[in-house]
């Protein structure tokens, strides 16, 4: 009796989870809407994006690029649908939008290698689809528009070597077991150094977060003190917490390198923490997608796919101030 | 009967953390240090927090799953507050209330409307998250200026903040534990509920307020967090009400009710830190610490429920069962 309770409270409370995961769908839809409205969109190729998780710093602004670089297109209609970081509300997500009539996809993937034979069945059934920002190139005719995770790691990485005694004392921290784009910088680091006679003292896995990454390096300065000369971070919030770190036990000389370039790494910088990252753009991803897409759909794209790797920028104190002004323009700062 | 059960299982987590501090001072020639262990004091301070609030509603029987999203909610409001008004007690006050209005909601379902504090804590930890990101649209609040003195300042100039508000919060948890009607009416409720009823107590009135008051642990140490961390960082505070379970539970809370300390929880807190930083100091790898953890867990755990198994143990342990079933 009391399971059969528990069990209706579980639905009813993923009934409430599901409804409000389509809530945040259909709001995304409605932004999306309301600026096409304008234009006037009837008989409009209906697109949908879906990105891997809107509480997420990237895909939150590469979803308001999207909704802007669409806008740009009388003829495309762009709707969002959020997957929460669960791989298999993606899946059905995208199940969802072929079913509903979608006329091309673009996936933002969570999990590239496990989502690959499902987009490629969905492609041979005839609905394009694309895969933005992160693709390991499993399916031959989808779409890619990327910034390589490898050319991220090897900028900051190159940077990293000039700066640093070819001999220096690094600790490295690593995202989450797995993540390919934590494995492919660090494998562009590998490369990039692997004549140097660079000692690795530490390498742990801080997956992504601030406080892994301040709390590894409370650590580590209990053990090596002021012989660590960097920090290679496979992203910016640990190495910014790695950051907070060392300013509490007034280590100055230490030099911090992350990779993602959003606004706290250009805060950090400007600040004098963090050395310098590599930014993969999300407002060009969004606007050569958006072209991408519409070419396909017009049929003026002959193939059906076609992949394009965005240029990384690298980011330091020399430059900095573009972005703090641009992150300030599109809210990502407030000032 | 009772405080002798309770002496004999704070004094095994005493031995167990006496214990792990000789070995890890044999392991390791950083640990015993006074920097490195004020470390540790500051990396379990907000966890411990949150432990706090975990174990007093697992005292009644209930379980409380939001406090993590509600750190980071509260932690992140309280942020943006106070860089839009640069004023630290009335972003502290905001952050507060608003633990305590998650509280007011979740003792409503839980407490008024008896519903499993299992799904409705579940379900407040996205209602909590969505409202704010949806306030913040997914970004993160940098540049918080003077608020990091919650979580980065010294008192007195060698004692860490984030260490101060977790002993404040102790002495408020001990306090209302052992010396407070409510604290009582905690443990008579969590024992046996039917039993608390007829004793005369307003079951539902006691235990609405120590889910408010649980929001409000929460909300406090979600703004440590922020202060710590020196920005406010949403999806942060995700995983802390599992960790807080762990340290009550380590700590002796008796999962289905009815005992537990606050110095337990304390202790059961540190001896989780002590072995996150034994392994870091160590560079024992990242896969190998997991496995380690959760089988030290486990032991520590065994010892526990085994030094107090005998006279008084079983007991105790059967009637809290039988009120559970009751339930």
């Amino acid at each position: 009796m009391k399971r059969t309770v528990v069990s209706v409270f579980m639905v009813l409370a993923m009934t409430v989870m599901m409804a409000a995961g389509c809530g945040k769908g259909n709001e995304g839809s409605q932004d999306a809407g309301s600026g096409k409205s304008e234009g006037g969109k009837d008989g409009a190729y209906k697109v949908a994006f879906l990105p891997t998780d809107m509480s997420l710093t990237f895909a939150s602004w590469l979803a308001d690029e999207l909704t802007t670089a669409f806008e740009e297109y009388d003829d495309m209609e762009l709707t969002v649908i959020d997957s929460q970081n669960v791989l298999e509300t993606q899946i059905s997500n995208m199940e969802t939008c072929v079913s509903q009539g979608y006329d091309y996809i673009i996936l933002l993937p969570i999990e590239p290698a496990a989502e690959d034979d499902i987009v490629a069945g969905y492609i041979e059934q005839g609905t394009p689809m694309m895969n933005i920002n992160l693709d390991d190139g499993g399916v031959e005719k989808a779409s890619s528009v990327v910034a390589n995770p490898y050319d991220l790691g090897t900028v900051v990485a190159e940077y990293a070597k000039e700066q640093i005694a070819d001999d220096a004392n690094v600790v490295v921290l690593l995202g989450p077991s797995g993540n390919t784009d934590s494995i492919e910088r660090r494998r562009a680091y590998e490369d990039v150094f692997k004549d140097s006679n660079l000692n690795i003292m530490e390498e742990q896995i801080g997956d992504w977060e601030k406080s892994k990454g301040m709390e590894f390096m409370e650590s580590w300065i209990q053990v090596h003190g002021d012989q660590i000369d960097a920090v290679l971070s496979m992203n910016d919030a640990m190495a910014i917490g790695a950051i907070e770190a060392a300013k509490d036990a007034k280590l100055d000389d230490i030099k911090f390198f992350g990779v993602d370039g959003l606004a706290d790494a250009a805060v950090s910088i400007e600040d004098g923490g963090l050395d310098a990252t590599a930014l993969q753009d999300a407002q060009v991803m969004a606007k050569e997608g958006a072209r991408v897409a519409h070419e396909v759909l017009t049929g003026e794209n002959k193939e059906g796919f076609e992949k394009v790797e965005i240029p990384v920028t690298l980011i330091t104190s020399e430059n900095v101030a573009e972005f703090i002004q641009r992150y300030t323009e599109n809210g990502m700062l407030t000032e | 009967m009772k405080s002798k059960k309770i002496d004999i299982r704070k004094y095994s987590l005493i031995l167990i953390l006496a214990a792990m501090v000789v070995v890890c001072s044999l392991l390791s020639g950083n640990f015993l240090t006074a920097t490195n262990l004020t470390n540790i004091l500051k990396q379990v301070s907000i966890v411990t927090i949150c432990a706090f609030a975990q174990g007093m509603i697992i005292i009644t029987g209930e379980i409380d799953l939001s406090i993590g999203y509600l750190a980071g909610m509260a932690g992140s409001f309280a942020c943006i507050v106070y860089v839009a008004t640069q004023n630290l007690p009335l972003a502290f006050l905001v952050g507060v209330l608003l633990g305590a209005a998650v509280g007011v909601v979740n003792g409503l379902f839980v407490a008024y409307f008896n519903l499993p504090s299992f799904i409705v804590t579940l379900a407040m930890q996205t209602v909590c998250f969505g409202a704010i990101c949806l306030y913040t649209g997914g970004q993160n609040i940098y540049k918080i200026g003077g608020f990091n003195v919650l979580g980065q300042s010294y008192v007195a100039g060698i004692i860490p903040i984030t260490v101060v508000f977790m002993v404040i919060m102790l002495i408020i948890t001990h306090v209302v534990l052992k010396y407070t009607k409510f604290g009582r009416y905690l443990y008579a409720i969590g024992g046996n509920t039917d039993a608390a009823v007829a004793a005369g107590i307003q079951v539902v009135k006691v235990k609405w307020f120590a889910f408010i008051l649980s929001g409000v642990f929460a909300a406090i140490a979600g703004m440590v967090m922020m202060g710590r961390l020196n920005a406010g960082i949403p999806g942060e505070g995700q995983g802390y009400e599992t960790d807080a379970i762990t340290a009550t539970v380590i700590g002796g809370t008796s999962f289905s009710g009815g005992a537990g300390t606050a110095f337990g929880t304390f202790l059961g807190s540190i001896i989780i830190g002590v072995l996150n930083n034994i392994m870091n100091l160590m560079g024992i790898d990242s896969y190998t610490q997991m496995i380690v953890k959760g089988f030290i867990i486990i032991g520590a755990v065994l010892v526990d429920s085994l030094s107090k198994r005998g006279k008084t143990g079983i007991k105790i342990m059967a009637s809290s069962s039988d009120a559970k079933k009751s339930k």
